[in-house]
């Protein structure tokens, strides 16, 4: 029966340590990656969109709204997909209503690298059901509200505003 | 060993280019992406409705909203998007803008008005 020598040992264990220290390494520079990629995207976004653009003139709101609430948040849950494309989309979802608001020159949220966490709090915001006629846009801006650590009595105050303003009959 | 350390430099690198790939913005190539990025959903024309509507619905609630939710319908809007798409000198311009555009032909404004305004998109976008 062949057994390992001390010396086979040692440099089993130093090819260990070599794997780990790669991946170690790696990880490291793959979130430096993700948080300065993160900032390059909100500075060449606040940085690029110039406010030259013509946009659209303001127009009378009518009673059929084309804004996503927690109906529409909680159906991607149901859908018949995998769960990465659930995330996949709604990442997508999170990153149009950011770039809208970027572009509109009203951001939503300061961070976009934040995007895991506003899904989970989403996800948590919308678990209520009487959240769930609360357009996205607002739910957003409540969580933004929760992560700079502003007076819970001030959230909740918001979010009775909005609970008073959106539960009116408006969203087919 | 050396052939360990190449593979997860190499699944490293994918992973990073995914993250960056991630952080582009939703234009063109991400909505002509969809069937691909969705393989599970037959139909993805509720998943293009969904976006327009994250568009339309931050710039509503953002107290600029665009006119095609009272003038359009989802079908219509979907098809007029993947028409601006499919021309490959538009890939480059974000969802929200090609919505505009639809609302600047439905308002009757001229080609050559709405093509300054696409030139004006690039230039801000260094394109």
């Amino acid at each position: 029966m062949k057994t390992d020598s001390p010396f086979d040992k040692i440099m089993n264990l130093k090819m260990i340590i070599s794997i780990l220290s790669v991946f170690l390494i790696l990880t490291v520079l793959i979130t430096i990656k993700k948080v300065s990629s993160s900032q390059d995207y909100m500075t060449y976004l606040k940085k690029e969109i110039g406010p030259d653009l013509p946009t659209e003139e303001p127009k009378t709101q009518t009673s059929t709204l084309p804004y996503l609430n927690g109906y529409d948040w909680d159906d991607i849950n149901k859908m018949k997909a995998s769960i990465f494309e659930k995330t996949s989309f709604k990442i997508s979802i999170l990153q149009i209503i950011i770039e809208t608001s970027m572009f509109l020159k009203k951001p939503v949220v300061e961070d976009i690298s934040k995007l895991e966490i506003y899904i989970s709090a989403l996800d948590t915001f919308y678990s209520s059901p009487d959240n769930r006629m609360i357009p996205v846009f607002f739910a957003m801006k409540v969580i933004e509200m929760q992560q700079q650590a502003i007076p819970e009595e001030n959230v909740s105050a918001y979010r009775s505003l909005l609970l008073e303003k959106f539960n009116k009959p408006t969203k087919s | 060993m050396k052939k360990i350390i190449i593979l997860v430099f190499l699944i490293s690198s994918i992973l990073i280019n995914t993250v960056i790939a991630k952080h582009k913005i939703f234009d063109g190539t991400s909505w002509l992406n969809i069937p691909a990025q969705f393989p599970s959903v037959k139909n993805t024309d509720h998943i293009k409705d969904i976006y327009i509507r994250a568009s339309e619905g931050t710039a509503f609630l953002s107290g600029t909203p665009n006119i095609l939710y009272n003038t359009h319908t989802k079908d219509n809007i979907i098809l007029s998007i993947n028409l601006i798409y499919e021309n490959k000198n538009n890939t480059f311009l974000p969802l929200y803008y090609s919505l505009n555009i639809i609302g600047m032909q439905k308002k009757g404004v001229p080609t050559d008005q709405i093509n300054l305004y696409i030139s004006q998109i690039k230039r801000t976008f260094n394109l």
